[in-house]
């Protein structure tokens, strides 16, 4: 760039000026650090943005791992124990040896609450990936559009006795692609020559600017939001951050409370055949999911607001600062399964029959009490059944006298359980208190 | 006679019987009793209260057998 002035000195040295002011004007404009060149609002579209919840697992909550010794029990139990150890271990060493044994461990003992969980979800959100509208002024997909800002929430509905009680951790997962490191160095020259009457000289100018950007450097923000009954989380994408992706979510979750008594047979002593005997029936009340109803699947309300950046031109850029950007807005809202009955319903067995209707045994308490004889697990149940399959068949059991445990007498149909009925009468077997596709197991010569 | 039960994960226990129909809303009782419940005609869907969890009211329906 080149000017001749040759008549008045100080108009020229104010184009001069001038200039210099019009380089850094241009020069500025020219930063590549801008969101984009042009933005609008077009309106809403609800097909541009997708969200499912891609996988969710229900946990109950991991025992400690507290263990028990000797010197932990009550004096009472710790004299019994020595007395024991002392009969069964003359020999020193050993005894010493049994002296520091676990005797009792946290979590091996049946679990009183069976209302809390974890709940693990992973949500992924998807944008609509239409090729054939490239190129299509008037089209809604470009290969730099993306999710720029979006909102979703999860919400329980008012029929499941469900609520939200804490938020273990949330992490949001992206892919990284980076693209490049680059640099951008942009400069301008002035020469001007002074050949004038008076004055004669020249001047130059320089004006540069350089920039380094790491393209698609990776700036987002999360929000997490929970109350009651929903978890709400938000989030921000900065310049090449799309919010397509996997988002997961661990919440902790406490069903409303129904109690259950379940039944713990205590085993001691030798029986005809050496096998141990029910000597007492012990129980214990825990809470359970209290859900009226037990449907297949328990469902949630997803809802999802977004906002998507359509770049109308300067797709072709990784950069951004050269778009010119269209912004929808859209919303989703459907339901989505958490999770399955099975993984609600507590596995409790019980001893009866199904043949015709479903029956089964009761234990009647000396208060009169009367409740269902139920266990914590199937090998509890089997081990209890066992047991009244071999008593049941002893030659000496009186037949019509009636199942009584201690001080309490075991009911079916109503009436006092007979061991007649268990060696000749209605086929009883181990089943699940609550539905979950287990046949259940036959008294052995039942039929 | 008259069957008083509530339900739960699908499954209805009868947890108190009697010659009269003595049921109405906000009567406690112990949710724990699991009484042989021939069926019959419901007679009528009251909320009580479980002693064990108290919070909140439990629907419940009353049976004439």
């Amino acid at each position: 760039m080149r000017y001749l002035i040759q008549h008045d000195p100080a108009m020229n040295t104010r184009s001069y000026t001038w200039m210099l002011v019009i380089a850094l004007l241009i020069n500025s404009g020219c930063t590549t650090v801008k969101r984009f060149k042009t933005a609008s609002y077009v309106g809403e579209d609800h097909a541009l943005v997708d969200m499912s919840l891609f996988g969710a697992r229900l946990d109950e909550p991991s025992p400690g791992s507290e263990v028990k010794d000797l010197w932990d029990l009550s004096a009472s139990a710790q004299t019994q124990m020595i007395q024991i150890l002392h009969e069964r271990y003359p020999d020193n060493a050993q005894f010493t040896a049994a002296l520091n044994r676990e005797y009792l461990r946290k979590g091996t003992g049946p679990v009183t609450d069976m209302t809390t969980r974890d709940l693990q979800m992973v949500f992924t959100i998807s944008k609509d990936r239409d090729y054939s509208q490239l190129g299509n002024r008037d089209g809604t997909f470009s290969h730099a559009d993306r999710i720029e800002y979006l909102k979703f929430s999860l919400e329980i509905p008012p029929e499941f006795n469900l609520h939200f009680t804490g938020w273990n951790r949330y992490a949001t997962e992206y892919g990284e692609i980076k693209v490049a490191d680059m640099s951008f160095s942009r400069s301008l020259d002035l020469d001007a020559d002074l050949d004038a009457e008076l004055v004669e000289g020249g001047a130059r100018g320089s004006i540069s600017r350089s920039e380094e950007q790491v393209i698609n450097t990776r700036y987002l923000k999360l929000n997490g939001f929970i109350s009651d009954r929903r978890i709400e989380i938000e989030e921000e994408g900065t310049r090449g951050t799309d919010l397509t992706g996997n988002v997961t979510a661990n919440v902790s979750m406490v069903f409303d409370a129904f109690p259950e008594r379940i039944t713990i047979p205590l085993f001691t002593g030798k029986e005809w055949d050496g096998a141990p005997g029910v000597s007492a029936l012990k129980f214990t009340d825990v809470m359970v999911p209290r859900l009226e109803e037990a449907p297949e699947v328990v469902e949630a309300a997803l809802s999802l607001e977004y906002i998507y950046r359509h770049v109308i031109s300067g797709e072709k850029t990784f950069q951004e600062w050269d778009d010119r950007v269209a912004y929808y807005s859209g919303k989703i809202e459907k339901r989505v399964p958490l999770f399955s009955r099975s993984e609600v319903v507590p596995r409790f067995y019980c001893i009866g029959s199904d043949a015709d209707s479903r029956e089964v045994i009761r234990v009647r308490t000396p208060a009169g009490e009367e409740f269902l004889l139920q266990f914590a697990d199937y090998g509890m149940a089997m081990r209890f059944f066992d047991w009244l399959a071999r008593e049941s068949g002893y030659p000496d059991q009186p037949a019509g006298s009636p199942v009584e445990i201690g001080r309490h007498t075991l009911i079916f149909r109503d009436r006092p359980l007979t061991w007649h009925t268990l060696a000749g009468g209605d086929p009883v077997k181990v089943m699940p208190v609550y539905e979950s596709g287990d046949s259940g197991t036959s008294l052995p010569g039942s039929r | 006679m008259y069957y008083l039960t509530v339900q739960n994960l699908g499954k209805e226990r009868c947890i108190h019987r009697g010659e009269e129909d003595i049921y109405s809303d906000g009567m406690v009782f112990s949710c724990i009793p699991d009484l042989d419940f021939p069926g019959g005609e419901c007679v009528k869907e009251i909320m009580i209260v479980c002693s064990e969890v108290p919070d909140p009211p439990m629907k419940a329906k009353v049976y004439r057998y």
